[in-house]
């Protein structure tokens, strides 16, 4: 049995504008196990992003408990949030969210920056060409983001997520900006990252994407519809 | 039509939903179409204008200049019976006019008030092509030599002094004893040449005959009061400097005939000079004009910088709403002109709002300034700068939509629809941001530091420690009340009995029986000095002994002056340490003898028995050398009161009426405030400097901060990747402040060079400024923009952190 490495309780999202109170999220509840590939789908609007930003600290939940690692991150302050999406979380946007000023191998060590390796360039160095080769993209190093194709930039993306060896990938619709080539391609290498031990939890409203999970949760309308586990890997 | 209102509806929209970058445009562009136009309308006053005067280039003031034996200028002046010689022989002129500028009391009103009076040959106002709103000019009945008793009133002075009354035809006025009979009033319209003073404007114009040179004057030569002025329309066929030519021989040769018998005039001479109305009544406002109108384009450029820094990024933010334009159908000219329509709105509003500024700064300056700029009439005529403003404000909108639209490149807008739309906030270059940034902090800080430089500069001068201290001074000048004066031995004693009154007075520290040292009191004596027979020319003024104790002289050599000196007449001086160090460079300047006339001997000579450190007036670069003479005035005290006292004009009058009714008030001054007026100029470049900088702070301010944070804002979805990938709110700190080190040492490396390059051209002004306080203006200057750009880096930076990041990541507000 993996170790469990996140758990939500309960969890609820409200949004209030001027008059209207919308309730995103309805009472959330889930583990998400190491190793996992937990992918998270619904129509549009159901609460998915949401979700995954939760999950990916850059939103907080309205209501209820979101432990990483046992660790109770509602009590964290904003510092101690950042080292945690700096160590233990990998984000893969929809729209790849590149710096344009910065080249490939500078978007790509972004993270590192940030970290305890942020004086040790040699390091910085190795892990950002080791992460570029494992998404075929080492002869883009001094590259800007516009002059990539959209699918290179999406790999661009994966390696940044990579590069500090995070617990989890989130992944946020990571076919949403790319033809269906493109798509497979980088659908292929998160199969692939997986399949080395790398737990991610990806929201998709493609169900041919979300049928490559082993652990698939359907929202609608902010509340878990369905969840169901592939029986065959499941843990 | 309705494709016109959805436009401005459209643009409407959009200038509402970003309130604060609207409001920063419009104040920016607001206060400096203000500063435009009001130096616009000075420029047009002074420079463009023509002046009001029939024949107007060829209106010449002809001056009479007495050189010393050395050929130096001496003084400016007419001997009155060359002047009526010229006025009579004159071949070079069509017309010509004498006027004589007094200030008297008008006797026949029961409130006596001070007036402005001008004696004028009729020839005079028909040469300035005066005309009248009732009655008539004068004629041959007030020509020279018929001592007519006609008088003109000018209209304010009609208004003012006789409540426009309508019989005001045939009244009786009088002015010294004399009685007068008014035949006309000066139309509203007319504006009277300011030949002798800006800012004086003649109350009552009486005929030439009656002005108060005494009889024995009339016939003098040598006069030095430059009271009178001689006006000529040039003949077509000559030009000035042959006219001054002409007049020169005519006049000298004269000269030299009747001032042969008087040794002081030896190997003088005089010479013609003839200024044209321009030169005469707009003098050095011209350069005033050019240098306002210099510094309202400077701001413009400023404005126009930040105004297009802005709307940039607003370009930069309204990419994907072309874009989305573009998807439908906008073509490009489609793009310009929603640009076009919003700049154009926002130009109307600045317009309007500078005009507003503009109408108050121009009321402003009528109210204060009429006295030392000849504005006329004309500042600030309503339409014309209404017209000025909307077709400002139309082509800066259309230079703004260009800028605006010209970055965008319309084959990638549609590119910018590819996106999902979340998570596509956008970004301008670096390249592109920092070139703003430069640029405003360069300008900004070459404008402040060389505002500030002139408002040291004229602080400076301003608080001189050398300047004569004024501190609790009064001035008082008595008049006679009545027609006819007491004898001079009895004005003498009079006078004497009236210090002492005021003397007893428990309020009074002392009393000196001379003028206000800042009335221009001061006459230039040629005197030779005995031993060396040097030649100086040192300001001579007469005193009474406390009038140096009063005035805070400082002794250096020898004694002050004693009642002895001043009963008796004494031909003794106290000098000042600048003509002490000219007569004695390596000693003392006591015991030298100084006299008008060598050949006149030791006995008619004045011996120099003190010496006083030099006391600089106000607005005064150098201390001249100066000679006191014990000579009491006849109409003239100072009151030094003790600290904190005050003494009214009707307190005066009653003491003064105490001693003899023969006497009234007719001037009562805070010397203190004489000094002000004096230091006018430097008050003005004060006030003028320290607006500009504030106006320059306030523009750079706006400006930098919109340009920095508006850059920051949009750049939100760059903060939400860095806090996404982990970065602390510090780390996005540094990271923009270190964005901010190198265009801002750029900017200020620009600026230096500038300012160096401009001290070449302003050395006069800056030189002191720069040795003494270059490096601490430099500071300040660097202080106020580092402020800026940190205060537009951190707040949009905070309000930043105060949201979610993925709200940040969304580019969503």
């Amino acid at each position: 049995m993996s170790s469990l490495l996140i758990e939500l309780k309960d969890i609820e999202k409200s949004y209030e504008t001027a008059d209207v109170v919308t309730q995103a999220l309805k009472g959330i509840d889930f583990k998400i196990y190491g190793g996992d590939y937990f992918c998270v789908s619904g129509p549009s609007g159901c609460g998915k992003s949401t979700l995954l930003s939760i999950l990916g600290l850059l939103d907080t939940p309205s209501k209820g408990a979101y432990f990483i690692e046992g660790k109770d991150v509602s009590k964290l302050n904003m510092d101690e949030l950042s080292g945690i999406r700096n160590r233990q979380i990998g984000f893969i946007f929809q729209s790849f969210n590149l710096i344009d000023e910065l080249s490939v191998f500078d978007n790509v060590a972004l993270p590192l920056r940030y970290s305890e390796y942020k004086k040790q360039p040699e390091v910085i160095a190795q892990k950002v060409n080791r992460c570029l080769e494992l998404v075929g993209l080492s002869h883009r190093v001094s590259h800007r983001p516009n002059q990539l194709s959209g699918g290179q930039q999406q790999r661009v993306a994966i390696a940044r997520a990579l590069v500090n060896d995070p617990a989890i990938l989130l992944v946020d619709e990571p076919t949403g900006n790319l033809d269906s080539n493109s798509g497979d391609q980088i659908m292929d290498l998160l199969d692939e990252l997986n399949a080395q031990g790398r737990t991610i939890c990806m929201v998709t409203h493609d169900e041919r994407y979300a049928s490559r999970a082993k652990t698939q949760l359907r929202l609608l309308d902010g509340l878990i519809e369905q969840q169901h586990v592939q029986q065959a890997e499941a843990c | 039509m309705s494709e016109l209102v959805y436009q401005l509806k459209y643009a409407l929209a959009g200038i509402i939903s970003r309130k604060s970058l609207s409001g920063g445009i419009i104040v920016t562009m607001g206060v400096t179409l203000a500063a435009l136009f009001v130096a616009a309308s000075l420029f047009y006053v002074l420079v463009v204008k023509p002046l009001p005067y029939p024949d107007q280039d060829r209106l010449y003031r002809v001056d009479q200049i007495q050189y010393d034996s050395k050929n130096k200028p001496n003084v400016n002046a007419y001997g009155y019976a060359g002047l009526i010689h010229l006025y009579r022989n004159q071949t070079v002129f069509d017309a010509v006019g004498l006027v004589d500028y007094n200030e008297e009391i008008l006797s026949s009103n029961a409130t006596q008030p001070r007036v402005f009076t001008s004696y004028v040959t009729p020839d005079f106002l028909t040469t300035i092509g005066a005309w009248t709103e009732r009655g008539r000019l004068f004629g041959n009945d007030e020509a020279l030599d018929s001592y007519g008793s006609a008088a003109l009133l000018s209209f304010d002075a009609w208004q003012r002094l006789f409540g426009g009354a309508d019989d005001i035809l045939g009244r009786k006025l009088q002015v010294r004893g004399r009685s007068y009979s008014v035949v006309g009033v000066m139309s509203k319209a007319f504006v009277e040449p300011e030949l002798a003073q800006i800012g004086r404007k003649t109350d009552i114009y009486l005929p030439w005959d009656h002005n108060p040179v005494g009889q024995n004057q009339r016939r003098s030569w040598t006069d030095r009061t430059n009271s009178r002025v001689f006006i000529g329309k040039l003949k077509a066929q000559y030009s000035a400097a042959q006219a001054e030519q002409i007049t020169t021989q005519m006049l000298n040769q004269q000269w030299q005939i009747n001032t042969r018998s008087i040794g002081f005039y030896r190997g003088w001479q005089i010479k013609m000079s003839l200024k044209s109305f321009a030169q005469v009544i707009l003098g050095d406002s011209k350069k005033l004009a050019y240098l306002l109108m210099v510094c309202a384009l400077s701001l413009l450029l400023i404005a126009v910088v930040n105004v297009a820094n802005l709307l940039l990024s607003r370009a930069f933010e309204r990419k994907r709403e072309f874009a989305i334009c573009a998807s439908v159908g906008a073509t490009n000219k489609d793009i310009f002109r929603a640009a076009f329509t919003e700049s154009a709105l926002l130009m109307l509003c600045a317009a309007f709002f500078g005009l507003t500024l503009a109408h108050l700064a121009n009321g402003l300056m009528q109210r204060y300034l009429a006295g030392v700029l000849p504005l006329g009439n004309a500042a600030g005529t309503g339409a014309v700068l209404l017209g000025l403003g909307v077709v400002a404000a139309l082509a800066l909108a259309y230079v703004f939509a260009h800028i605006s639209t010209y970055v965008l490149d319309f084959r990638q807008l549609k590119e910018a629809l590819s996106g999902s739309g979340k998570g596509t906030g956008n970004q301008i270059s670096k390249r592109v941001r920092n070139a703003f940034i430069v640029s405003q902090v360069a300008l900004a800080s070459i404008i402040v530091f060389v505002n500030l430089s002139f408002f040291v500069s004229a602080n400076r001068a301003i608080d001189d420690p050398d300047i004569m201290i004024t501190d609790n001074l009064i001035s008082v000048r008595l008049s006679l009340a009545g027609d006819r004066g007491p004898s001079r031995d009895t004005n003498r004693s009079l006078m004497a009995e009236i210090a002492k009154k005021f003397q007893y007075m428990p309020i009074v520290e002392g009393v000196s029986l001379s003028r206000s040292p800042l009335d221009s009191s001061f006459n230039t004596w040629s005197l030779v000095e005995l031993g060396s027979m040097m030649r100086v020319l040192p300001e001579a003024k007469n005193i009474d002994e406390n009038y140096l104790t009063i005035a805070g002289a400082k002794l250096l050599d020898g004694r002050l002056l004693n009642a002895v000196d001043t009963v008796d007449r004494r031909r003794v001086l106290v000098i000042n340490d600048v003509l002490a160090k000219r007569l004695a460079p390596n000693g003392s300047a006591l015991g030298k003898l100084l006299s008008f006339n060598a050949s006149a001997g030791a006995n008619m000579a004045f011996e120099v028995v003190g010496v006083v450190k030099g006391m600089q007036l106000p607005g005064e670069h150098n201390i001249p050398p100066r000679i006191y003479r014990p000579l009491r005035s006849n109409d003239s005290l100072i009151i030094k009161l003790k600290p904190h006292q005050s003494l009214s004009k009707a307190r005066i009058a009653a003491i003064v009426n105490d001693v003899s009714r023969q006497f009234a008030v007719y001037d009562h001054a805070l010397v203190d405030e004489q000094k002000q007026d004096k230091l006018f100029n430097q008050y003005l470049s004060a006030a003028a400097s320290i607006a500009l900088t504030l106006v320059s702070l306030l523009l750079s301010a706006v400006g930098l901060y919109g340009i920095i944070s508006y850059n920051i804002a949009l750049r939100r979805t760059e903060i939400g990747i860095h806090l996404s990938v982990g970065a602390t709110r510090r780390d996005v700190i540094l990271l923009f402040l270190h964005d901010l080190i190198k265009p801002m040492a750029l900017a200020f490396a620009i600026g230096a060079m500038a300012t160096v390059f401009l001290y070449g051209y302003l050395e006069q002004y800056m030189q002191s400024v720069m040795v003494q306080f270059g490096f601490i203006l430099g500071l300040l200057t660097f202080g106020f923009m580092t402020a800026i750009c940190l205060f537009g880096t951190l707040r949009p930076l905070f309000i930043g952190f105060g949201r979610n990041t993925i709200d940040l990541l969304k580019g969503q507000d």
